[in-house]
């Protein structure tokens, strides 16, 4: 059912972006500028973390392309992830991890004006994180024998592979500057191996029980030309 | 030209922000089993087929309530101590002659989910049968105690097979 969630989410995420790239009629069409150097920017989105999940997560992720040839460019994605779910009564879960994602953007615009550095691209990655999880304070109910305070889980170290297709905008809103954003479904092809507990959330995927898995991203990136 | 394409962008933006907003603030709640518990089910020993106990009663070994008081059961879902190795409960049929059965365990923790929490796995190392008045079997099928659905219609898996 969630699952449906995301992938409908990915879908009309894509119908938004349909009319960027495939709009018809008759203007002269541009194909965009090889860019120079590399563009190297942060994901905003993981700023607001801390805010959108009651200071349960924090993150950072920073990006870098750099143009091929034609319309293909090369993009890796690294950043980290740090959850902390405080249940008082419960459980304290900690898990905080590391990730890195390389991959091809294809850019699909070709520009209305010339010397466009404005791109609508397909995309696709290949995830991979290591990250560790513990979790203190358990109290595991007994329903009809006593519940059992005090316990723990030991601290593991996990990793795991994921395989990502995107959809994504880059536009050049200041000369050099650029704002994108990128909705991406991933598809894990290697779980974290636990024999006994579900990792709450993987660094760069997402929900640790969740295949596949929606995402959304917003970069600001600067083109450091070379 | 270019001012127009950047209000679209930031439009999109906004469309996009709402809707990352609405998919994460869905409401979450524990939609799997998070109770484990020892699956039993009871056989006739000379058939080999499932039992129907006419008249059951099921009560832990230092436990003053009642686990089962049940007419006409094939099975039971008996869970296990989290706080110690060993388990003893008291299985009377007929409300005749009551049985004892103590079973042993090593335990492990385990994180299901955010909403579901933690759990304790146990795997069975032993089953002893202090007394032999009307249970005269008990197998092991399979050790891992693990979560179980108390739903009706569920079939678990089977850990223990007690003949009579």
């Amino acid at each position: 059912m969630s699952s449906m969630r995301k992938i409908s989410g990915f879908i009309i995420s894509l119908l938004l972006l349909l009319p960027l790239c495939c709009k018809g009629g008759d203007t002269v069409r541009y194909p965009i500028n090889p860019m120079k150097g590399i563009r190297i920017g942060v994901d905003v989105s993981k700023f607001f973390l801390p805010l959108m999940y009651n200071n349960e997560r924090m993150g950072f992720e920073a990006t870098a392309d750099m143009h091929v040839k034609g319309n293909i460019f090369a993009t890796a994605e690294a950043g980290w992830l740090r959850a902390n779910l405080d249940n008082d009564t419960a459980y304290q879960y900690k898990s905080n991890g590391v990730y890195a994602k390389v991959g091809i953007d294809y850019n699909m615009l070709k520009s209305r004006r010339p010397n466009s550095n404005d791109i609508v691209y397909a995309g696709f990655r290949y995830g991979f994180s290591v990250f560790g999880q513990e979790v203190d304070d358990v109290t595991i109910p007994g329903y009809y024998w006593p519940d059992a305070p005090g316990q723990s889980i030991s601290k593991t170290t996990l990793s795991a592979h994921w395989l990502e297709l995107l959809l994504g905008i880059k536009a050049e809103v200041l000369k050099n500057f650029y704002i994108g954003l990128t909705c991406r479904l991933k598809f894990k092809i290697v779980s974290p191996k636990d024999d006994y507990s579900t990792p709450y959330l993987i660094p760069g995927y997402g929900s640790g029980s969740s295949n596949p898995v929606f995402g959304l991203n917003y970069y600001i990136s600067y083109n450091l030309k070379f | 030209m270019i001012r127009s394409a950047l209000i679209a962008k930031t439009l999109m933006w906004c469309v996009m922000l709402s809707f990352i907003w609405t998919i994460f603030s869905c409401e979450e709640f524990c939609e799997e089993s998070n109770r484990t518990a020892v699956v039993v089910n009871f056989y006739d020993i000379s058939t080999g087929a499932a039992k129907t106990m006419t008249k059951m009663s099921i009560k832990g070994v230092d436990n003053d309530s009642m686990l089962y008081r049940k007419v006409n059961i094939t099975g039971a879902l008996c869970p296990l101590n989290p706080t110690v190795d060993v388990t003893g409960y008291v299985i009377t049929n007929d409300s005749i002659i009551a049985d004892t059965i103590i079973i042993s365990y090593t335990r492990h923790n385990g994180f299901i989910s955010s909403e579901c929490g933690c759990v304790t796995y146990s795997d069975i190392t032993d089953v002893k049968l202090t007394t032999n008045h009307s249970i005269k079997e008990i197998k092991i099928t399979n050790p891992s105690v693990t979560t179980v659905s108390y739903r009706a219609n569920v079939i678990n898996a089977e850990n223990i097979g007690i003949y009579y």
